[in-house]
């Protein structure tokens, strides 16, 4: 035990030597955590919405007023053919599609679905949505009580537009908007574990081509103590990397995360594990760094993305979001966003089940990789 | 006790026997030359002895304990120099030197002293604080030294401990070689300079093929061939000289022609210097020299093999 431990002190005091390590585990999450907050607080201010009006309608017309009456919402008209280019390009958060008949349906107490289109996600629509749900469903109301008859829905509807109706607004905050940033921080978080551990494990190779693996196994000293004090620096690293990335998280940037800090913390400590058994694994199948660099690019970022690391999972395709069930991040990310929905810790075990099964089954590979090679033989 | 006690030992790589049914017993104080060309199996002999490599068949033993067995507390006695330096080029020496005396078990006091006096013993004292990545090549190789012998092994095994250096880091060494051996530490040593095994070692094994083909003292292995006599001519030119024409002289059993030097080895008994010379006169080659040389280790290897040792 105190040789694995000399191994791990040894391993910090490498990777304290060399400044890309410094930048990679310590600056680049805290980059992540600054392009995170530019990204939000540019589009906090308002929601731009594209309306489609097909219906063309009086009350449709009203309905839309109504809308871009609201403090934090900006509402462009357009035509059905803009509707994708408008979002994809960032101009528009979301885009509300008003069907043909809208008007005619509340008259006749049918009301037609206003389709709400976006790649966002609930920052963009969650507000939006709460706002029509809230205006249509006082006009549904109006409809039942006119049972069909326009002229008295239009005095009933009149009253209401022009306040006769009292209304008592009280503002809650739009805790979306922080949850989106906090999941989209420790998406880089979890990006940046990935590449900072991905880089110490490799040192494992380079002290291979150096030779200094081979002169450690020669002294009182198994292959599997040395790694397993490669995996202890990595774990103390990620420990320190954790706690520093939160610490800035909630007292610097002064984000609310919506869940208790220790359960985070718990979550992406397991996910720490994870982050150390790919790279050990990636080191068992390759003969180079030059091997491992490759692989780590081919695997990281890729399954970053399709995990929700960077935009959330929903916006992608179903075959997709599919294939991100299979990938770890993706559960982390699901148990950061469930604590955050108001669940029980105890709701999201299975999470953290499916995490600890990746950090074992990725651990046992590479121990099964390490036993079975015998290329040592270049060392005297 | 003996040191090492190796009995049938087999390791095979695929079909290929890289040590085949091998038996050395090396007495403690001994300096011990492993005599081999590339690919005899001295590496894989070494690999087992330091426990990086497990054992097909045969028995392995430092000091009475079984290498597989009991492989810590074998490896406790062993210092490994090995041929490529395998240092940490972001430590520095002292730094190197107690990382790896600080896995054989030493700590505190003992080890700050030891690492001190370790630097001393290489000459490397002056250079405690700096890191490898400023050292001479000379110093890369007495640093590698060090971080094999700080921890005070009863074995030391080196693997051309003087390759690519310059004179005076070369004499350094071998003169704490002998060092170390008069301090009491048995010493396997191979080299490929014949002169460097034939000067420090007590006893030498030849291997080639996996196999020992000789062993014993150096003179008993240059008694193996006594039945060889080798002349060295210096001549002013040998492009006028027919390598094959000396072949075909009685008793000559190989000609080597270099830049101004002719080595010709014959059988002791056909007496044939006469004739060698006649060769010279008769060409109108003009000898500068003519010198009797004793056998070596080069010799004895091509006798038991037909090859140079490092063919």
């Amino acid at each position: 035990m105190r040789n694995a431990w000399l191994l791990t002190l040894n391993t910090l005091k490498l990777i304290a030597r060399k400044k890309a390590n410094i930048i990679v585990f310590l600056i680049l999450p805290i980059v992540g955590m600054l392009v995170s907050t530019f990204v939000y607080s540019s589009g906090a201010t308002s929601i731009n919405i594209g309306v489609v009006d097909n219906d063309h309608s009086a009350l449709t017309g009203e309905f839309v007023q109504s809308i871009n009456q609201q403090q934090n919402f900006k509402v462009t008209p357009i035509n059905e053919g803009e509707k994708e280019s408008q979002i994809s390009s960032g101009k528009l958060d979301c885009v509300l599609v008003i069907p043909k008949g809208f008007a005619e349906g509340i008259y006749n107490n049918h009301l037609q679905q206003v389709k709400i289109v976006s790649i966002k996600g609930e920052v963009a629509t969650g507000w939006v949505r709460n706002y029509i749900n809230t205006y249509l469903r006082n006009l549904q109301d109006i409809s039942v009580t006119a049972v069909g008859n326009q002229a008295t829905f239009e005095t009933l509807y009149n009253n209401l537009q022009q306040d006769k109706l009292s209304l008592v607004v009280k503002k809650v905050p739009d805790q979306t908007h922080n949850k989106g940033m906090t999941t989209q921080m420790i998406g880089f978080l979890i990006l940046f574990m990935l590449i900072g551990v991905g880089n110490t494990t490799e040192m494992i190779l380079k002290e291979k081509r150096d030779r200094t693996y081979y002169r450690i196994c020669a002294a009182p000293v198994s292959a599997r103590t040395y790694i397993f004090g490669n995996i202890l620096a990595n774990l103390i690293l990620v420990v320190v990397q954790i706690a520093l990335t939160l610490l800035f998280m909630i007292k610097v940037f002064k984000v609310q995360i919506y869940l208790p800090v220790a359960e985070l913390f718990l979550i992406l400590v397991l996910f720490g594990l994870v982050a150390i058994g790919l790279g050990v694994l990636i080191v068992s199948f390759s003969n180079n760094s030059k091997q491992a660099s490759t692989l780590q690019n081919m695997i990281i970022t890729p399954s970053c993305m399709l995990a929700g690391c960077f935009w959330p999972v929903e916006i992608m395709p179903k075959t997709l979001q599919r294939i991100a069930d299979f990938l770890p991040q993706k559960w982390a990310i699901d148990a950061v966003q469930k604590l955050q929905m108001g669940v029980g810790f105890d709701q999201i075990m299975i999470n953290l089940l499916i995490i600890v099964a990746f950090a074992l089954t990725f651990f046992l590979v590479a121990a099964y990789r390490f036993g079975s090679n015998d290329h040592i033989e270049t060392f005297v | 006790m003996k040191m090492i006690k190796v009995e049938g030992l087999i390791k095979k790589f695929g079909d290929n026997a890289a040590v085949d049914n091998i038996s050395l017993e090396i007495e403690e104080g001994e300096i011990f030359g492993l005599l081999g060309p590339n690919g005899a199996g001295k590496s894989t002999i070494i690999n087992i002895l330091c426990g990086l490599l497990s054992r097909d068949r045969g028995k392995v033993e430092i000091l009475g304990r079984d290498i597989n067995k009991d492989p810590n507390a074998a490896k406790k006695n062993i210092g490994i120099v090995p041929q490529d330096i395998a240092i940490y080029d972001d430590l520095t020496a002292f730094e190197n030197i107690s990382f790896f005396a600080g896995l054989y078990g030493l700590k505190g006091n003992l080890l700050k002293n030891r690492v001190q006096e370790t630097l001393e013993f290489v000459g490397l004292a002056d250079k405690a604080k700096s890191r490898p990545s400023d050292f001479s090549g000379g110093m890369k190789r007495r640093l590698n030294i060090a971080c094999a012998i700080a921890h005070r092994p009863k074995l030391i095994i080196m693997d051309e401990p003087t390759v690519g250096i310059d004179p005076q880091s070369r004499n350094h060494i071998l003169q704490s070689v002998r060092k170390l051996n008069e301090l009491g530490s048995t010493i396997i040593y191979t080299s490929h300079y014949m002169e460097e095994v034939e000067e420090l070692c007590s006893r030498i094994a030849i291997i080639d093929h996996g196999k020992v083909i000789a062993e014993g003292t150096n003179e008993e292995l240059k008694g193996i061939v006594t039945n060889i006599n080798s002349v060295w001519i210096m001549v002013d030119s040998v492009s006028r000289v027919n390598a094959d024409a000396l072949r075909a002289i009685k008793g000559v059993v190989n000609v080597e022609i270099a830049e101004y030097l002719i080595k010709v080895d014959s059988s002791v008994d056909m007496n044939n210097l006469d004739k060698l010379i006649l060769y010279f006169t008769e060409n109108l080659i003009a000898i500068k020299s003519i010198e009797t040389k004793t056998p070596n280790l080069e010799s004895v290897f091509l006798t038991l093999t037909g090859r140079k040792l490092r063919d």
